[in-house]
């Protein structure tokens, strides 16, 4: 057969085409593409919280009430955060309840929305009445619920007047403002709303939006595309042009980032550490990385159900013979620091000194011994009534960092004659069932995302332990009860002024650490891959993401 | 044969339907419903929240009235909304349907332009070097794990080479045909692979049947030219099989991208199909799953009758027998 | 009474097996790996490892004498790791492929045999279960809890049980090939003179299935029970991928290959190994089974 030159010719230079087309260098830096490796499901802010969302609606959408990069609650919709000392805000006030706070918030007279629109009460109360409205299906309900009436003042003041004493009674972040003069009209059917919001079905209208950029077009799976907004009335941003791309698979979006398919990948909703640190080490020269410890407690609940974990003791010798020390700094590069209660280093009433479990295998086998477990059989323990020390140790499949600690686990108790069997779930079922129900058997491993300055209650206190006579509400999954810790969550909730508040979270993480409700693993880091001529992007550590700060990106001189 | 046609079209009506009650209840099985997953994030829900929630949701009924109530509005062509993606399901699959269609059906096209003439290249030199050398590679295509492969051909023709895009369905902003076909090469390399090899072992085992039989030796001992006759006769004659094939396999079509829609971001069906499920996307799910099994039977219902038509020994007297 | 059709001289077979020079040295590759696999234990001890252990300070080691082809991400033996990946891989293949194959034939044989609406039934059930969607049945079926279903204690606490529930699984989804195949080949045997012949002798239904149509249909059963342990290695290796498979301590090449995948940039030999184990074992088993369809099948000269 005599290949055919005209055809080859072809062939070769269609090849030239692609590689012309794929080796563009240097592009005009005004435009930026993100890669994620998740996209939204939907774009209601209201509906359905989860990272990608929020990541992605920031770059949009302001919202109330925001925590800085210092960890600071301030006011970004609204010209004064309203406090005690400052006069707006006042407990206990008699016409609503004598539990209460009426708070007053003042929007920002400058604020509109993406098509010109003044940003007033009216889309507060609109808001309000979508949020509160039991067949809208919010997902963060309780700011909603606790909401007993708004009074609204005038066209950018109004009165919030909330039905319990709180602390955190100026935080509005989960009130996601709703254009009244877009979504009234899809709202006059409540059960329908979330299938017939502008957000859904008009995605790229401006009037929806009122952050630093508008969107501008939406491929459902793919890709969100960002421009400037015209109205939009605070620093101006660099880029014209931002561009989210969701890449799921690992491998294919370092390959993409390779390629000059992305410029970055996000750290919120991106690589996990090690991955992130597996690919550092072969290009670690081409791009910055940014790693930065955040609010992500990982974990492993107690069952509190199982004898053989009520003795404290078993659960302080399983602490102290986990090497946690090791497992950062070899797995992690020192990345992701130990944690020792479930309080964040970063956090304002960290607490240094309380009781720390370094590794001790000796120590840990004392302990066992003294609770009961001390003959030893084929390098597991038992006790008199021949019973194995044994446990069940469950995570999310396919997570695998969790898979990884898991194996560590696994292998480190052993040489202790602890016996672990590992059983792991999608984590529709491991979340959605095994957990929240309480189904475990011993030990879960996952992890707590919390905001700054969250008091942990629901997840400590007896009253939080879910079962089937309380509709399985509140998340204190391992049953954890002790009336001491009782005692400091109630006191915290309503003892708002300064030093008293910190003294109680102090002394709560000094029981938390004596008691052990749960094994401290470590706090998780995001980890942020960027180009070296981006600048701006500054990692806080806290749930919010960097794209609330996306008009301080920029390029590097 | 109508006789056998209608039969065999209400038979699978019936399966289509016990399927589809066997898929929900699946479905409606897997632990773990939207509102267990919202209240275990939400301390604050109460148990009034949750069955609050779940009525809205129509969760609160039996499963059998709330299969019963599906049908019922899917008989009309009313599928109802995804509940992850607030937007009407079949809004949802169609073009999704289409991207794995388009990449299925080249990737088919591809492979038996790659098979029936390497099939039938081997057939005519039984034993030979080349034969061994394509059977070699045949097996070679079949043997290689799916998302290795893919991850092969990410590393050598995008980040090595850099080529072809490592993955999406176009650049962003630019979106032509060039730049979508060039997003298309690296899959269609590895889903072409995956399926020549078995294609083509076959076109070669079903040539080598026919240029057995007695009236292709006839005309050979006639004098017509090789060519012509493996062309003529013998092509003819292989065709239905390799129809058969394709018909069995076409079930797989919505599954069996799976792997590939994964590792290149493509925006395909068995990729939505499997976040629903994961995800619990119910009417998602359902719908994506009812399809595939559309397909799955459609595809054994061609086969089948390709078979008996190829077959004298498969009558279809002996379907209706005793 | 026997027919003068299946039996195939033994020796002659054999010869033809190794005239099938390929399938000849894939059966050897097969047997080694099996070997080696079973044998695990033994070598493990010989060379001083534990595949379990973990240290922590020694990950990513390069081959040396203890660790002959070096450490994965936890430090742990990878050559030893790769024979406990195969014992796995191999036993899921092997019992779910020689169960699929058994009910696939007592299937294929009914409906072939019985006909009429009993055939109708078992291919129309055959198609359901094509159409059977895999992934929820699996998420059903990890979340049963498995001593409510009366499974025993020490059975369902072991760490073998993911094995059980993957073999019962890939079997559940294999077995309709071989019915296909078989009922085919029953349909076409029905008709032979062989079968009147016993027929008019007043043999009953079964000793004809028995002794007649399954002896002349073996070998495409045993040919598609070859093929099928290939296909079944790449099936886990799948489910591993979607994170379906095997879970710790066990592991299975698929399990390791898919979780070598992120490290593809830093450590490209901990994918590249097993990915390899899996391409031999599979491309072996096609080999395999090919020789085995030219030696078996009488048409072939």
């Amino acid at each position: 057969m005599r290949p055919d030159q005209k055809s080859a010719n072809k062939i070769a230079s269609l090849l030239l085409f692609f590689c012309l087309m794929w080796n563009m260098p240097a592009y005009p830096k005004d435009t930026l593409v993100i890669g994620v490796t998740q996209f939204p499901n939907n774009f209601n802010p209201l509906i359905n919280s989860m990272m990608a969302k929020s990541y992605i609606l920031a770059f949009a959408r302001k919202r109330m009430t925001l925590y800085d990069e210092n960890w600071n609650l301030v006011c970004v919709l609204c010209d004064m955060l309203p406090s005690i000392q400052n006069g707006m805000a006042v407990f206990g006030k008699k016409s609503y309840g004598n539990d209460g706070v009426s708070v007053t918030f003042r929007l920002d007279k400058r604020a509109v929305w993406g098509d010109g629109t003044p940003i007033t009460t009216k889309d507060v109360l609109f808001t309000w009445k979508v949020g509160k409205h039991k067949l809208t299906g919010v997902s963060d309900y309780e700011i909603f619920r606790r909401i007993s009436n708004i009074e609204i003042l005038d066209s950018h003041s109004f009165i919030m007047h909330l039905d319990q004493q709180t602390c955190d009674f100026a935080n509005l972040d989960n009130f996601q403002l709703l254009p009244a003069h877009i979504e009234a009209k899809n709202f006059s059917i409540p059960a329908e709303y979330r299938n017939r919001s502008a957000y859904e079905t008009e995605t790229t209208n401006p009037g929806l939006w009122f952050g630093p950029y508008v969107v501008n077009k939406v491929v459902p799976g793919s890709h969100v595309i960002f421009e400037q907004n015209k109205f939009w009335w605070g620093r101006k941003p660099h880029f014209k042009r931002i561009t989210v791309l969701a890449i799921e698979n690992t491998a294919s979006i370092t390959a993409n980032l390779l390629a000059g398919g992305i410029d970055m990948i996000a750290g919120e909703i991106g690589l996990t550490i090690d991955q992130a640190l597996a690919f550092q080490q072969r290009y670690g020269e081409r791009f910055e990385f940014l790693y930065k410890p955040s609010l992500i407690y990982e974990h492993i609940d107690f069952n509190f159900d199982n004898p053989i974990l009520k003795d404290r003791r078993v659960r302080q010798a399983l602490l102290y013979s986990v090497d946690r020390n090791a497992i950062s700094s070899q797995l992690f590069k020192g990345h992701q620091p130990v944690a020792h209660s479930n309080i964040n280093p970063l956090d304002a009433s960290y607490n240094q000194d309380v009781k720390k479990y370094a590794f001790n295998p000796q120590k840990a086998r004392k302990l066992l011994d003294e609770a009961g477990w001390s003959t030893n059989k084929d390098g597991l323990r038992y006790n008199h009534k021949g019973e194995a020390l044994r446990f069940e140790l469950m995570t999310t499949s396919g997570d695998k960092t969790r898979e990884l600690i898991q194996q560590v686990l696994q292998s480190q108790w052993r040489h202790v004659g602890v016996g672990v069997r590992i059983k792991n779930q999608p984590p529709r079922v491991y979340f959605g069932n095994t957990i929240n129900q309480r189904r475990f058997k011993s030990l879960a491993m996952y992890a707590w995302l919390s905001a700054p300055n969250s008091l942990p209650r629901s997840q400590l206190h007896s009253a939080m332990i879910p079962s089937k006579t309380n509709g399985w509400s509140g998340q204190n999954f391992p049953g954890f009860t002790d009336p001491r810790m009782d005692k400091m969550l109630d006191e915290a909730e309503k003892k708002c002024e300064q030093p008293a508040q910190r003294k109680l979270r102090k002394r709560l993480q000094q029981l938390y650490a004596e008691e052990l409700p749960a094994l401290p693993l470590y706090f998780r880091a995001t980890s942020h891959i960027i180009p070296k001529w981006l600048n701006g992007i500054e990692p806080t550590g806290h749930q919010y993401s960097t794209a609330n700060w996306v008009e301080h990106w920029g390029v590097k001189e | 044969m109508l006789n056998f046609v209608v039969c065999r079209v209400f038979e699978s009506a019936v399966v289509v339907l016990i399927v589809s009650f066997v898929i929900y209840c699946l479905i409606g099985f897997m632990p773990g419903d939207p509102i267990d997953l919202m209240i275990a994030s939400n301390p604050e829900l109460t148990s009034e929240d949750s069955s609050r929630l779940k009525k809205l949701y129509g969760l609160d009924q039996p499963l059998v009235s709330r299969y019963w109530n599906w049908a019922q509005s899917a008989l009309y062509g009313d599928f109802g909304y995804s509940r992850v993606y607030a937007q009407p399901v079949m809004d949802i699959l169609w073009p999704r349907m289409g991207n794995t269609v388009l990449l299925m059906g080249l990737s088919l096209f591809f492979a038996l332009a790659i098979a029936i003439p390497i099939g039938i290249f081997a057939a005519i030199r039984p034993n030979t070097k080349t034969d061994y050398l394509i059977n070699l590679l045949c097996f070679a295509g079949i043997s290689i794990p799916p998302f290795w492969l893919a991850l092969l051909v990410i590393i050598f023709f995008s980040v090595t080479l850099s080529w072809f895009p490592a993955g999406g369905m176009e650049t962003v902003g630019k979106g032509d045909l060039w730049d979508r076909i060039s997003y298309m090469v690296l899959p269609l390399i590895v889903l072409t692979l995956h399926t020549a090899g078995g294609l083509t072992r076959f076109m070669r085992a079903n040539m080598r049947q026919t240029l057995r039989q007695d009236y292709i030796r006839t005309a050979r001992a006639k004098g017509a030219n090789t060519y012509k006759v493996t062309l003529n006769h013998a092509f003819r004659n292989s065709m239905l099989p390799i129809i058969t094939m394709i018909g069995i396999s076409l079930g797989g079509v919505f599954s069996g991208a799976l792997i590939t829609e994964t590792m290149f971001s493509w925006l395909g069906v068995g990729k939505t199909i499997f976040d629903a499920i994961l995800g619990n996307d119910f009417n998602l799910a359902l719908v994506g799953l009812l399809f595939a099994t559309l397909m799955t039977l459609t595809g054994s219902f061609i086969a089948d009758i390709c078979q008996i038509a190829m077959d004298p020994r498969v009558s279809f007297a002996s379907q209706d027998e005793k | 009474m026997r027919p003068a059709k299946h039996s195939i001289n033994a020796n002659r077979m054999f010869d033809r097996v190794l005239r099938h020079k390929l399938a000849a040295i894939s059966a050897v590759v097969l047997l080694g790996l099996a070997l080696l696999s079973c044998c695990a234990p033994l070598i493990e001890r010989l060379l001083g490892v534990d595949h379990t252990d973990i240290n922590l300070y020694n990950r990513f080691a390069g081959p040396s004498l203890t660790h002959v082809l070096g450490t994965d991400e936890l430090g742990r033996d990878l050559f030893i790791r790769l024979l406990y990946g195969g014992r796995v891989s191999l036993s899921i293949a092997i019992t779910a492929a020689i169960i699929a194959s058994v009910f696939g034939t007592f299937v294929g044989l009914t409906a072939g045999y019985y006909g009429g609406w009993l055939d109708r039934f078992l291919m129309r059930f055959n198609d359901a279960f094509m159409a059977l969607p895999l992934l929820p049945l699996l998420i059903v079926l990890a979340a049963i809890d498995l001593e409510k279903v009366g499974v025993p204690r020490s059975i369902a606490e072991s760490d073998e049980i993911s094995l059980y529930r993957i073999i019962i699984i890939v079997s559940m989804v294999s077995w309709n090939t071989v019915a296909r195949l078989v009922r085919a080949e029953t349909l076409a045997l029905r008709e032979s003179d062989f079968t009147r012949a016993a027929q008019s002798l007043g043999a009953s239904s079964s000793t004809i299935i028995v002794r007649h149509i399954l002896p002349n249909s073996s070998s495409p059963i045993i040919v598609a029970t070859t093929l099928s342990v290939g296909y079944i290695i790449l099936f886990e290796s799948v489910l591993s991928f979607l994170g379906l498979g095997v879970q710790a301590p066990l592991t299975s090449w698929g399990h390791m290959l898919s979780n070598a995948q992120e490290l593809i940039w830093s450590a490209p030999y901990l994918a590249i190994l097993p990915g390899l184990m899996i391409f031999i074992t599979v491309i072996a088993c096609n080999f395999f089974g090919d020789g085995l369809q030219d030696a078996m099948d009488p048409r072939a000269t």
